[in-house]
């Protein structure tokens, strides 16, 4: 097989299934359902630190836990959810909400959207840990 | 002695093959409403996962292929290129794969080229198709250099290397269960593929066969798909980026981070690199050993259960 014809089978097929996928509403992000959808979430990532308590984002996107002696974030990714304990360093506030830096290059970044009384709930959070 | 050797470049005239596989697959899943999951995000980035695979056996292939061919001209053995010698081959090579595919689970400089096959979520014909961008820094293919001083051609190993990798595409799929019993005792299938691809501690570190599944069961690493244990694909801890780049390098650069820490021995270095992914100097993390362990403390009812033996 020639290159030109093996770049074109790759990049044309790469196009046409994320189309096909796309057009079959395969793109819609994940949503947590209620708390305890976040807590399933979190436990099934983290079993050895079971939550405490939950306070999900303004768009059920994402959700922050406590666990005992610690606090930790679930979110949606794609169809799945990831989660992660959370450290020393702070998020940084932003127009919707706040971002999340993480130390391990295997995440990028997190923006998380909340309602001023939902980043209150969640600053409070962080605060106590 | 057989100087030129010719075969087709399998992987790459599957490619087609491939394509036509996955739209068959999710027409499949979107009709019956079963049969395994697709997201565009997820998918899209194990095609192109497969893509810069290519691009990389294009760009470095003439490193192992250098290799080869000295050993090549080393050997003063020949066994020809007959039929029979092709499926010896295919066979010996298949074991081959099944040492290099423990290996890159069981030392962490190879896991941090094989880890972005299991980073998906999913596992549909595309996860396949995620493949490493790294795995010449490995340097698993001193593993075929037997192969080849035992008087196998290189052009015939690679070529069975092809078959064999062609194989494993379509195992990679929930919409076929279980095959017929003599199938699933002595063939790789779908149900052990995913037992393989699981996060759940049952089934970290099992099913690393390539086309033969009589490789698990002879060394003591076979561990069957459960019904009363659904296999939860992915990573134990899974990767938060779709980033193709982050997926390709990112235990490369957590190995790097960790060798580098102020403070360690020149052995706890060295540990960081080729001891089994998991390890740390001060045992703030799991190895899947400690995985299962801590598992077993929470689930005691599981011990002495396939996994957990």
């Amino acid at each position: 097989m020639t290159l030109p014809v093996l770049l074109a089978l790759v990049v044309g097929g790469i196009a046409g299934i994320a189309a096909i996928l796309h057009l079959m509403g395969l793109t819609t992000p994940y949503r947590f359902s209620n708390g305890h959808d976040a807590i399933s979430a979190w436990e099934r990532e983290v079993p050895e630190r079971p939550a405490t308590g939950f306070h999900l984002s303004s768009d059920s996107r994402a959700s922050l836990v406590t666990f005992e002696g610690g606090v930790g974030i679930v979110w949606s990714f794609g169809g799945d959810t990831v989660a992660r304990l959370l450290g020393d360093t702070p998020p940084q506030k932003t127009q919707n909400g706040l971002r999340f830096d993480f130390p391990d290059f295997g995440s990028s970044a997190l923006k998380v959207r909340l309602k001023e009384t939902d980043l209150d709930i969640w600053m409070k959070a962080l605060e106590a840990q | 002695m057989t100087d030129h050797l010719t075969y087709p470049d399998v992987v790459q005239l599957a490619v087609p093959f491939f394509i036509i596989a996955i739209l068959v697959e999710l027409v499949w899943i979107a009709t019956k409403g079963r049969g395994g999951r697709y997201e565009t995000r997820d998918a899209v980035t194990s095609l192109i996962m497969g893509a810069g695979n290519v691009t990389s056996g294009i760009l470095l292939g003439f490193i192992a292929w250098g290799f080869f061919m000295v050993l090549w001209e080393i050997t003063p053995l020949d066994l020809g290129t007959s039929w029979w010698i092709v499926l010896i081959c295919f066979v010996l090579d298949d074991l081959r794969y099944y040492w290099v595919h423990r290996f890159g689970h069981r030392i962490r400089w190879v896991w941090a080229s094989h880890v972005n096959h299991h980073s998906s979520q999913h596992y549909n014909l595309t996860t396949a198709l995620r493949q490493t961008w790294t795995g010449t820094f490995t340097f698993m293919m001193v593993v075929r250099a037997p192969l080849i001083l035992v008087g196998f051609h290189p052009a015939m190993v690679l070529f069975c290397g092809g078959l064999n990798l062609i194989y494993q595409f379509w195992i990679h799929t929930e919409a076929i269960n279980r095959l017929p019993r003599w199938v699933e005792a002595i063939m790789n299938t779908p149900s052990h593929h995913r037992a393989h691809h699981g996060r759940n501690p049952r089934y970290l570190d099992c099913n690393y066969a390539g086309v033969l599944i009589i490789w698990d069961k002879l060394f003591g690493t076979f561990v069957p798909e459960q019904d009363d244990d659904k296999v939860d694909y992915g990573l134990v801890h899974n990767l938060g980026t779709f980033n193709p780049l982050r997926i390709a390098f990112h235990e490369w650069v957590g190995i790097y981070r960790d060798m580098t820490q102020r403070g360690l021995t020149v052995r706890e270095r060295l540990m960081y690199a080729f001891a089994p992914p998991g390890w740390s100097h001060d045992g703030s993390r799991k190895s899947s050993d400690e995985l299962k362990q801590a598992h077993l403390r929470r689930h005691p009812e599981d011990k002495g259960s396939a996994g957990f033996s």
